[in-house]
């Protein structure tokens, strides 16, 4: 067989069900852009509402067009617009718009009307320097903004951020900063209802950083944001496992070919790894475009292989992947191509 | 109401040669006539193997490698000639052209002060009052990770380092004392030189590069 991704819904319903209890009774919004990180957002979208996510956070307006059509009502954001996008289509289909600049905010207005005023959600750079008003620029949007409400053409959902994830105490001087955002904004009397800072990481360890959501990613994905924990630590479970069998094709003694290469996702910059066969590791010694040479003495053709999955059956994790590739598990999910067939299991079926 | 197909969303281009696939054509068929393999694995290694195979045979090419990795050995002259050829086709030997140029779109701009921490990690400070552009692709469509704060991008007539962690939709561009605008085309490679400076900083083969593209790419071709 060719590589194939698995995604265990079981899996993905119970990492979410796992966030929303730890941070209720504030709300989780659950980011499925990127596809869903490489999982398929068609199928994970609805799952995370029905699994107690309240909301979900898309990047581009395109994508919550697509779940809106899907058929889902609950609240859709999206936050990252091409220059000189028309908020029009969005504010159709009541979609939240992140707003990060003056221009955004303005064609936010234009795209609204006292029938349907555009929703908004007003960013403050806290830090990333990405996207985001910087602070000497915040108090004149948060002034546009209120005025734009006061013509009934603009809602003001939100105010929020990214975080940098960096450390303790860069986080805390993050936080601070949005404080002070939240502080302006109040001082022009602009106190919307939803406020948003943390991800994964200040959601799972950072009470103060909640406020009224938390939008949380790769966890759900049930790969921790953490360096020091892994997502079996936390107690989530693995949701895409990456699946081939072993190829007929000659190798060295000692040695098995498997088909997937780095063209179905298997990182090529990898260094020490290994993948799951007969039971065990085996080790993985050159990548190629479409297949792998690993060392193993069991393996036989057409034999199952994983390259990475569900450490608690003790195959190799992505996040171990992201460790021999220097890099991090959320690029080890979304580098599986799309070309790559999901197949999607539960219950029974798992 | 209007519909969603109206919004293209973030432009993400990989802008694909026909002249320079043309040129790759005639040298590939006057070296193997007849016995010319054109290696469409892994989608053509990114570049879209419908397309890539269309081309090819209408310019005389009847074999092709398609995978899985069980069929090519043997039949085709083995991996390394379907490899040779690979590179040539797709301009991955680090010195043609490639047939794949990888353009995003600047999306905003700061001006921030020396010192400033960017992205993730803060794993990057300015290091002078500079422009920051940030461009709408991210290791979700393909761009590695690992050449964080390494490889640099082309916008307008500048160049500029990737400021700090590239991030899953996104990734920052420092271009110093020079000012771009939203909208401007950013290149992170459209010559031998830019993508082998890609390779250099993820560690990855320059194969690798092309193959990992993301969907949210659209394959774009220039017939002139």
């Amino acid at each position: 067989m060719t590589a194939k991704a698995r995604i265990d819904l079981d899996a993905f319903a119970h990492n979410v069900a796992t966030l929303r209890d730890r941070v209720a009774p504030v709300d989780v919004m659950l980011a499925v852009k990127a596809d869903a990180y490489g999982h398929g957002m068609a199928r994970l979208g609805p799952m995370a509402l029905a699994s107690g996510a309240t909301s979900l956070a898309v990047l581009e307006i395109p994508a919550a067009l697509a779940l809106r059509e899907a058929g889902v009502e609950h609240r859709l954001f999206a936050w990252l617009h091409a220059p000189g996008t028309d908020f029009t289509s969005a504010v159709d289909h009541e979609i939240d718009l992140g707003v990060s600049s003056m221009d955004e905010l303005e064609r936010a207005g234009r795209a609204g009307s006292p029938a349907r005023p555009a929703v908004v959600h007003l960013k403050i750079d806290t830090g990333l320097h990405r996207n985001g008003a910087l602070p000497e620029q915040w108090p004149a949007l948060v002034e546009r903004a209120r005025v734009l409400q006061s013509e009934g053409v603009v809602q003001i959902e939100g105010i929020w951020s990214h975080l940098a994830d960096t450390s303790p105490h860069d986080d805390a001087v993050a936080l601070g900063a949005f404080n002070d955002a939240l502080a302006v904004a109040a001082s022009l009397g602009v106190e919307p209802p939803v406020r948003h800072l943390a991800a994964s990481s200040a959601g799972w360890r950072e009470p103060g950083a909640r406020f009224d959501m938390v939008r949380f990613g790769i966890a759900a994905y049930g790969i921790s944001p953490f360096g020091d924990a892994t997502g079996h630590d936390l107690g989530l479970r693995a949701v895409m496992s990456l699946h081939t069998t072993v190829l007929g094709a000659s190798a060295p003694t000692g040695h098995h070919w498997i088909a997937a290469g780095f063209g179905d996702g298997v990182p090529a910059a990898a260094v020490g790894a290994s993948v799951w066969l007969s039971g065990e590791r085996a080790s993985v010694e050159r990548i190629e475009i479409d297949r792998t040479l690993v060392r193993s003495k069991l393996g036989v053709p057409g034999e199952p292989v994983v390259v990475f999955g569900e450490p608690g059956r003790g195959e190799p994790s992505a996040e171990e992947w992201a460790a021999w590739a220097d890099t991090i598990g959320d690029e080890i999910v979304t580098g599986v191509p799309a070309r790559v067939e999901r197949e999607y299991v539960s219950g029974e079926n798992r | 109401m209007s519909s969603p197909t109206e919004l293209s969303g973030l432009r993400r281009t990989a802008r694909l040669s026909s002249v320079t696939l043309a040129e790759a054509l005639d040298e590939l068929l006057s070296r193997h006539g007849e016995h010319a393999v054109v290696d469409l694995r892994a989608d053509a290694y990114g570049h879209g193997a419908a397309e890539i195979e269309h081309r090819a045979s209408a310019a005389g090419v009847s074999r092709f490698v398609r995978g899985p990795a069980d069929d090519h050995p043997s039949d085709v002259g083995g991996e390394a000639s379907a490899m040779l050829d690979a590179a040539l086709i797709y301009g991955l030997d680090g010195e043609r052209t490639p047939l794949l140029a990888l353009e995003g779109e600047v999306i905003a701009t700061k001006t921030v002060d020396e010192g400033t921490p960017v992205s993730y990690g803060y794993r990057y400070r300015t290091a002078q009052r500079s422009t920051l552009a940030l461009v709408g692709l991210g290791y979700a469509d393909g761009v590695p990770r690992a050449a964080s704060s390494r490889a640099t991008v082309r916008i307008g007539q500048h160049r500029g380092i990737v400021a700090g962690s590239i991030a899953m939709d996104q990734l920052v561009v420092d271009l110093g004392g020079h000012s771009v605008a939203p909208g401007d085309v950013a290149v992170l490679w459209d010559d031998a030189a830019s993508l082998s400076e890609w390779s250099t900083a993820s560690g990855l083969p320059l194969a690798a590069l092309t193959t990992r593209l993301g969907t949210r790419v659209q394959r774009l071709w220039s017939e002139s």
